[in-house]
């Protein structure tokens, strides 16, 4: 078996080819993968924190600014009570004046709860299941129970974004699996050309009576070792124009973009792009340069 | 490795049966060819230019097919033996061919260490027989010179080296003397005897009448593609022609 040391003697330009193709390829791949990976995040946290609850409004003054204080306390027994009841819902929270006054602070400034300002009284409600929880059939009955209260999921809202993010993950995962193609498909082809310029030492080293796998598993341990270090390279240049994307994007929504970080595991995926194109060539390279001399043996 | 050892020392090296050869569509290169090629013998192959030298080398070193005919290598009907099989009978052959073809990337060293890279032998050994070799040959200083900055007898001497490392059971060799003058020729057929000596079966492909002359082997003339022997004249060891 030929060393690693002492390789196969191939000399051709396909190998420099090779290196600038993968990294590239995994400069492209790295940032995708990251967008994706970080999209992945925020959808996670969406699901687990906020589509997994509602808020329900009741108004403490009617539209004709008559004051409904006490009706509206008992209206929020009226629908806590039926809230209980559901399997679907895992607790319900009436929110204090002072939490409401937290809310409201960023626009209405500190203010004391004594305040006479027509604050309608809140509910936190949290959903066990939010799948098993049919928000259309809440709303009927919420509009029979307390006709001026309002019911707000904000699983709705966000099942917009959420499937806008999930349709921008389909689209990276499709440009992935559209980049793994096309760097196999310019592994063959380069393999092929190589196996082409290189078919005269080929041919003396069958002669001299070297094994079809042995060749194959020399060539492509040349291509995983041209790959590797073009994956590298790929990565060392993505990594400033992430740092770039993270100024830039650091103040819009700070919550957001700390949802959207990664982790030291989404982080290694990452940093293994260089192995994962280097074992690529690996295979693909084997798997041509076998078929293509086993024909010839 | 083993089933396609010699099962039996005294089979023949080499033996053709009404071999054929023709590529495509073209007319016959080899006709009705039949010899065998005992062990420990030397032959010179002759004749013209385009006569099938070349090609009746080529079935020998089991890079060419034959149209039809059987050929058996150290006793194995090459046509039975499967091809991912075939290189262990590729390594008990060597060919030095006219032009060399040593890998211009590699200096003299690595061009002569190849065959025992393939086979898989530990870089200390390869060291230790490679440098005895282009000793042997009269290299030592060269070995680390790359093929481009070599005269052509060196580089012949390389490709013999680089053949005969591996202790062939046959050699076959392609006008090894063409580019080479009169005194590194001679050099080289005494290399040749050397190693006839130890034991390795010899095939010279020559046009060089003074080269078989000095050394008075049996002779494949080959003509039109038929073959046809001229044996020693006081030597007829080790060599049949049928028919």
């Amino acid at each position: 078996m030929f060393s690693v040391k002492k390789p196969l003697p191939f000399h051709d330009a396909s190998a420099l080819f090779l290196i600038w193709l993968t990294a590239l390829m995994s400069f492209i791949a790295v940032l995708i993968l990251t967008a994706s990976l970080g999209m992945t995040n925020v959808i996670g946290y969406w699901n687990r924190s906020v589509s997994g609850s509602l808020t329900i409004q009741v108004p403490t003054f009617d539209l004709k600014g008559q004051d409904r204080t006490e009706m509206a306390a008992n209206d929020v027994r009226i629908i806590e009570t039926y809230l209980l009841t559901k399997p679907a819902v895992k607790s319900v929270r009436i929110l204090t004046d002072a939490e409401i006054a937290d809310l409201v602070e960023p626009w209405m400034g500190k203010m004391e709860t004594s305040v006479d300002l027509p604050m309608p009284r809140l509910m936190d409600v949290q959903l066990a299941q939010p799948e098993a929880f049919s928000f259309t059939e809440f709303q009927t009955e919420l509009s029979k129970m307390a006709p001026f209260a309002k019911a707000d999921s904000h699983r709705i809202w966000l099942s917009g974004w959420v499937d806008l993010l999930h349709g921008v993950q389909k689209v990276i995962f499709f440009i992935l699996t559209l980049l793994i193609l096309t760097t196999s498909v310019t592994v063959i082809y380069t393999t092929k050309s190589s196996l082409k310029i290189q078919s005269h030492t080929l041919s003396l080293l069958k002669m001299m009576g070297a094994r079809v796998g042995v060749i194959a598993f020399a060539y492509s341990c040349r291509h995983f070792v041209k790959a590797f270090f073009g994956g590298l390279l790929g990565l060392i240049f993505a990594f400033p124009i992430l740092w770039v994307l993270r100024v830039f994007l650091k103040p819009l929504d700070q919550s957001l973009f700390e949802t959207a970080g990664l982790s030291i595991v989404q982080w290694t995926v990452i940093l293994i792009i260089p192995l994962i194109a280097g074992v690529l060539a690996w295979g693909t390279t084997f798997v041509t340069v076998w078929r293509n001399l086993r024909e010839k043996a | 490795m083993d089933k396609l050892r010699f099962s039996n020392t005294n089979l023949p090296v080499v033996d053709f049966h009404r071999v054929h050869l023709k590529y495509d569509d073209g007319p016959f290169v080899l006709k009705n060819i039949q010899f065998s090629l005992e062990r420990g013998s030397f032959h010179f192959v002759t004749g013209e230019s385009g006569a099938g030298k070349t090609s009746l080398l080529r079935l020998m070193y089991l890079d060419q097919v034959a149209s039809s005919g059987r050929i058996q290598m150290f006793g194995q009907d090459i046509s039975e033996i499967k091809p991912r099989h075939l290189y262990l009978l590729r390594r008990r052959i060597s060919v030095v061919f006219q032009d060399y073809r040593l890998l211009d990337y590699l200096d003299a060293f690595d061009n002569v260490a190849l065959p025992l890279r393939i086979f898989g032998m530990k870089e200390k050994d390869i060291k230790k027989r490679v440098e005895e070799l282009l000793a042997w040959v009269g290299l030592a200083k060269a070995m680390k010179k790359f093929p481009s900055t070599l005269s052509g007898g060196e580089k012949q001497r390389i490709a013999i080296a680089r053949a005969v490392i591996t202790q062939p059971d046959l050699l076959l060799a392609d006008e090894p003397t063409g580019n080479v003058d009169d005194e590194m020729a001679a050099r080289i057929l005494h290399l040749f005897a050397e190693l006839n000596k130890m034991g390795t079966t010899l095939v010279i492909a020559t046009h060089n009448q003074a080269l078989i002359r000095q050394i008075n082997m049996p002779t494949l003339h080959l003509s039109g593609g038929n073959l046809e022997l001229i044996p020693a004249q006081s030597k007829r060891e080790g060599f049949h022609v049928f028919g």
